[in-house]
């Protein structure tokens, strides 16, 4: 069976974690799949400064190409950072070139959203992101719905086999991997991977054929505040509406520097103006990886749950032992959020007038 | 300029009680509150202020808001009484009950039947929200851009007439940048953490003469295929171990502890 992967929007410091992932899914694919898997591996990057993008900032990528034993590794250079119409139609020419049953793109935001385009181009199957895959009755996507509250489990039809498949184009299917999925480690397995990995692993250019202007013209650009990275810290507090007031928030993320924390919130504390969206955990927003995870005043709503996932140990603060989020969390203080917040600024040595 | 909405009406299914999840292959919604999908809502109020701002600058603009599958009158009605000028139910091919197939699992389908009404009409915009369930896919936006052959802005927080300039603004928030962009022609906007998040509220008045106004119902040729999908529950039953203690005090002391590392209970666990 002939998989694509697609690695677009890599972070400078994170490239190995989002191989991780992919390295899980696509083990999980092998193990679930009724045949061997066979890997292609496109990779989107910004165009090289020394224009040698066969050398300059591919080699992890390049060695987990070889580790999955794709024949080379195809680059597909952008201009500018960010995805544009070229890129994508390049994407979708490159898929449509290599056929095969599933194209893998990668969880990060540029991947999802180049994913979700080429889909849409290709008119071809795509269900967001997903959870993993099983066997059952065929090869199976899993994918969480109802607001996490349930998963679906979706067929991958075989193109060559599915009068569905090939009425959608027969391109096979489109899938995006969550950015809080499970990762695995790899190393390169034998010395031949390992080998080809490090140099004997080719380097293909697939460059986009300049199209049509853009759709859209960009008036004003401004950069865009990042606060500290949520989603890679190791120690996360998460605030809900249960505390009450933007003032008990801003105490609990004031609490969180202290702790050397990093502080996110639910939905519906950022949609009464609490905190800003790119803070929100869950489903629509960050997925923690979190050695530990901290909730006050979490309910335990599906959607913010689904971001607590990746993190190891969930302890929950919240003043109703009956509230959902103790059925997810490791162990849970059933107390006033605000009198555990201030037993701990005591500790902390945190006084307000 | 004419600019439609697509929305989706759904059970909040926060509302709903724990043991409903238990039996995945009957769910039963009818007596859980229905509302607008949260993203669907953000972008019928982002269309509004945007009729809004056209209007103010003495631009003819209309707003359309259409759903698949339809949901309570109120809401619908509801819709007329912010402001709508239309306001319209799409069925598709098999009547309102679809008996061919579920279009929460099937996106394609639905941006499929909303492109055969919305072409008709010919739209200059077409916002709709980012996601919503139960299938969370996130692709009808995509898909509709495509059935359309409209480019697709995704990520819009707002969007503002430019009367200097005579064109609209569109404002994108990406993972580290912001954007300012302005279409050329028609165009589709996937809204999602918008400025204007919630629909407006209204008058009584204006409840009152939406009260004997019907949504316009349109039934599309289109059909929706079996989505073949298995549904399971999620339901998770953690141990979940109380941290005791006489007073608050204790039990903050306990968690202060393993915030320091103090003490390995949750590496064991």
């Amino acid at each position: 069976m002939q998989i694509n992967v697609i690695l677009a929007g890599l972070p400078e410091d994170g490239e190995r974690s989002v191989l991780e992932r992919m390295e899980a899914l696509v083990e999980e694919l092998r193990k679930s799949a009724d045949r061997p898997v066979s890997v292609n591996c496109l990779y989107v990057r910004p165009e090289s400064e020394n224009g040698d993008i066969e050398k300059d900032g591919t080699e992890l990528v390049k060695a987990w190409a070889g580790h999955q034993q794709a024949p080379l590794l195809w680059v597909l250079p952008e201009e500018s950072r960010g995805l544009s119409q070229d890129v994508c139609c390049a994407a979708a020419a490159f898929l449509a070139a290599h056929p095969a049953r599933i194209h893998l793109f990668c969880g990060t935001a540029e991947g999802e959203e180049l994913g979700r385009r080429t889909a849409a181009l290709l008119g071809t199957e795509c269900l967001g992101k997903t959870e993993g895959f099983l066997q059952e009755d065929g090869l199976r996507l899993r994918h969480k719905v109802y607001s996490t509250h349930g998963e679906g489990r979706y067929p991958l039809h075989d193109a060559c086999s599915s009068g569905t498949a090939a009425a959608e184009g027969g391109a096979g299917h489109v899938i995006i991997g969550s950015p809080g999925g499970r990762r695995q480690a790899w190393e390169e397995k034998t010395p031949a991977a390992a080998e080809a990995g490090k140099e004997g692993l080719k380097v293909k250019m697939f460059r986009p054929q300049a199209g049509a202007p853009p759709a859209a013209v960009t008036v004003m650009e401004e950069p865009r505040q990042k606060q500290d990275d949520l989603a890679s810290a190791r120690l996360v507090f998460v605030g809900g509406k249960g505390l009450g007031t933007k003032e008990n928030y801003l105490r609990l993320k004031a609490l969180a520097g202290k702790l050397g924390a990093a502080c996110g919130c639910s939905r519906p504390a950022a949609l009464s103006g609490w905190e800003s969206y790119d803070r929100v955990v869950g489903i629509s927003g960050v997925s923690l990886q979190a050695d530990m995870c901290v909730t006050f005043g979490v309910s335990g709503a599906g959607p913010l749950v689904s971001g607590l996932e990746g993190a190891a140990h969930i302890i929950a603060v919240n003043s109703d032992k009956k509230a959902p989020i103790f059925r997810y969390a490791q162990e849970g203080i059933a107390e006033d959020c605000m009198k555990i917040i201030a037993a701990l600024e005591e500790k902390e040595n945190i006084w307000h007038t | 300029m004419k600019i439609a909405v697509c929305f989706k009406i759904v059970p909040d299914y926060e509302e709903t009680a724990p043991d409903v999840w238990e039996n995945m292959d009957a769910l039963d919604f009818t007596y859980v509150k229905k509302m607008y999908g949260c993203f669907d809502e953000a972008a019928l109020e982002t269309a509004l202020k945007l009729r809004d701002s056209l209007q103010a600058a003495g631009v003819p603009a209309e707003t359309l808001a259409v759903t698949l599958g339809g949901g309570p009158e109120v809401l619908l009605q509801g819709l007329y009484a912010a402001g709508f000028e239309r306001v319209v139910t799409v069925t598709a091919a098999g009547g309102e009950q679809q008996e061919a197939g579920n279009p929460d699992f099937r996106p394609q389908d639905t941006a499929r039947i909303l492109a055969d009404f919305l072409r008709g009409e010919n739209p200059d915009l077409i916002f709709t929200g980012k996601m919503t369930g139960p299938g969370d896919s996130g692709m009808v936006p995509f898909y509709l851009a495509a059935e359309m052959g409209y480019p697709l802005l995704t990520e819009v927080t707002k969007a503002e007439y430019d009367p200097k300039e005579n064109r609209v603004i569109f404002c994108r928030q990406m993972e580290d940048r912001i954007l300012h962009q302005s279409v050329a022609g028609h165009a589709v906007c996937a809204v999602g953490d918008a400025e204007s998040p919630y629909l407006r509220m209204f008058s009584l008045k204006a409840r009152m003469e939406a009260r004997s106004r019907k949504p316009e119902l349109w039934k599309s040729a289109v059909e929706i295929a079996p989505s073949g999908v298995t549904l399971h529950s999620e339901a998770r039953q953690e141990n979940c171990r109380m941290i005791e203690g006489e007073t608050p005090g204790e039990k903050a002391e306990t968690l202060w502890k393993r915030l320091k590392g103090e003490e390995a209970e949750c590496r064991s666990m």
